[in-house]
């Protein structure tokens, strides 16, 4: 009986289907767009050029009068915060970076504008096949955009390497595989740790333990390390692009943890204990008095929320752009980075969290579970019940 | 838990609170058609944006 409620037809699951029929369509779309086109960069990098002679798919020699080979071009693609990014480099016969450009990214926007407005790839430029082109040793990254200053040094890391070794035979430093596991990984874990033994507790110590990882969230997720879980971190999963674990442990541990936490309890972890506008709203709602109400047209609002989000889905799949549509306002409460959008809808919702218990989550943000419980909660009920009845099952043996 | 305690009918306050809430969905939907339409800008655009070069930032 119990089986049959389980696995028998409901009215939800049409609709669920029929998003994941849309998801997959949407993904094909974007699997047809175009690659890139390099031409813009070449003639810019290299204005007196006569010709130049395609290699293979990206790569150039770069020909001047009587044939004189002036160089060559080529670009490399690493991950940075929100998908990836594809930059391109002009190099002299001498192992000499003489100019640097991206040319396609899927980072989240804010980010990648304020890196580039930090001159930051003025650091790249000037480069040599003999540096070891490393966030942190020869190149200094930018602080509250990490990865995106990360993807960018590692983009033309591997381009340079590419040329000096593929065309130049150029001698080249020794590539160390860095793990970076640092301070925002243990906090990390450390989060999920005591957000999951706080669940085996009941009572103050339960309350504490919820505020103690709320404000850790709050400052170290938030205001520190500004990486907390986005809307981009599922449409990477989606699209495909899994970035290199030695260097986005946080990511795989962030998108692992949640997902087994999703898969085996029925409780959001994230929202709930320690994401950092989630406490940025209860702060709010502690001082202002602020209680859940029921809205009117609160179904209408729930539907909203939904389509937005299958809607930010959808565009990011169709763009093949992970952080076009991640929405959210987190970068903005603590970067102060976004659009003039996001900031009026910043000032409306801390100011609304006075009065409503937060009213970013349970009517706007697409991580929460108003948002996307319709869709994964069939998944999840089947693997529990099928994992249910494999534990039950009698050994063979 | 979150849910708990919610009044069951909504007055005229609940009603201003849901307009409020349907401008910040509006606010999103401009956000969203903002950030598509910076996207669709071409790749001479970014190239032309982020094109250093050893010797001084050149224009395309």
């Amino acid at each position: 009986m119990a089986a049959k409620k389980t696995f028998g037809w409901r009215k939800q699951d049409g609709i669920r289907l029929a998003v994941i029929a849309w998801f997959v369509t949407c993904w094909w779309i974007g699997a047809d767009r175009a690659t890139i086109d390099l031409q813009p960069f070449l003639t810019a990098a290299w204005p007196d050029a006569q010709t130049f002679e395609e290699l293979d798919g990206d790569s150039y020699r770069v020909l001047g009068g009587e044939d004189e080979v002036l160089g060559y071009v080529t670009t490399g693609t690493a991950s940075g915060y929100g998908g990836p990014l594809t930059m391109a480099i002009s190099m002299t016969l001498d192992g000499v970076v003489e100019s640097v450009a991206v040319v396609e990214h899927r980072e989240t926007p804010s980010f990648f504008r304020t890196v580039v407005d930090s001159r930051f790839l003025a650091q790249l430029a000037g480069k040599t096949n003999q540096d070891p082109i490393v966030l942190g040793e020869d190149v200094d990254g930018y602080s509250g955009a990490t990865y995106t200053s990360l993807g960018m040094t590692q983009s033309v890391h591997r381009a340079a390497r590419g040329i000096a070794t593929d065309f130049l035979e150029l001698e080249v430093p020794p590539v160390k595989r860095r793990i970076v596991f640092g301070l925002p990984e243990i906090v990390l874990i450390l989060l999920f740790t005591i957000a999951v033994s706080r669940r085996r507790i009941k009572g103050k110590l339960s309350k504490v333990l919820r505020w103690t990882t709320l404000l850790g969230g709050l400052v170290f997720l938030g205001f520190l390390f500004n990486s907390p879980f986005v809307l981009a971190h599922i449409n990477m999963v989606l699209i495909g692009y899994w970035p290199e674990w030695q260097t986005h442990i946080f990511w795989y541990i962030l998108i692992i943890g949640l997902l087994l936490f999703k898969a085996t309890d029925e409780w959001n972890v994230y929202c709930y204990d320690f994401c950092p506008f989630g406490a940025l709203q209860e702060i709010a709602a502690t001082i202002g008095g602020a209680k859940p109400k029921k809205l009117r047209w609160s179904k209408v609002l729930l539907w909203a929320q939904r389509l937005l989000t299958v809607a930010a889905i959808s565009l990011a799949l169709i763009y093949r752009n992970p952080g076009l549509s991640s929405y959210e306002i987190f970068g903005t409460a603590f970067a102060l980075e976004g659009s003039n959008f996001q900031f009026a809808l910043l000032a409306i919702i801390l100011l609304s969290s006075l009065f409503l218990y937060r009213p970013w989550c349970r009517h706007l943000c697409p991580l929460h579970k108003n948002a996307t419980e319709g869709l994964f909660d069939n998944s999840r009920r089947i693997a529990r019940t099928a994992w249910q009845k494999l534990a039950k099952k009698p050994s063979l043996a | 838990m979150a849910e708990a305690g919610e009044k069951t009918k909504p007055g005229v306050g609940a009603t201003l609170w849901s307009l409020l809430m349907i401008v910040c969905l509006l606010l999103v939907v401009a956000h969203l058609v903002q950030a598509v339409s910076q996207d669709t800008s071409s790749e001479e655009d970014l190239i032309r944006s982020t094109f250093t070069t050893v010797a001084e930032e050149y224009s395309l």
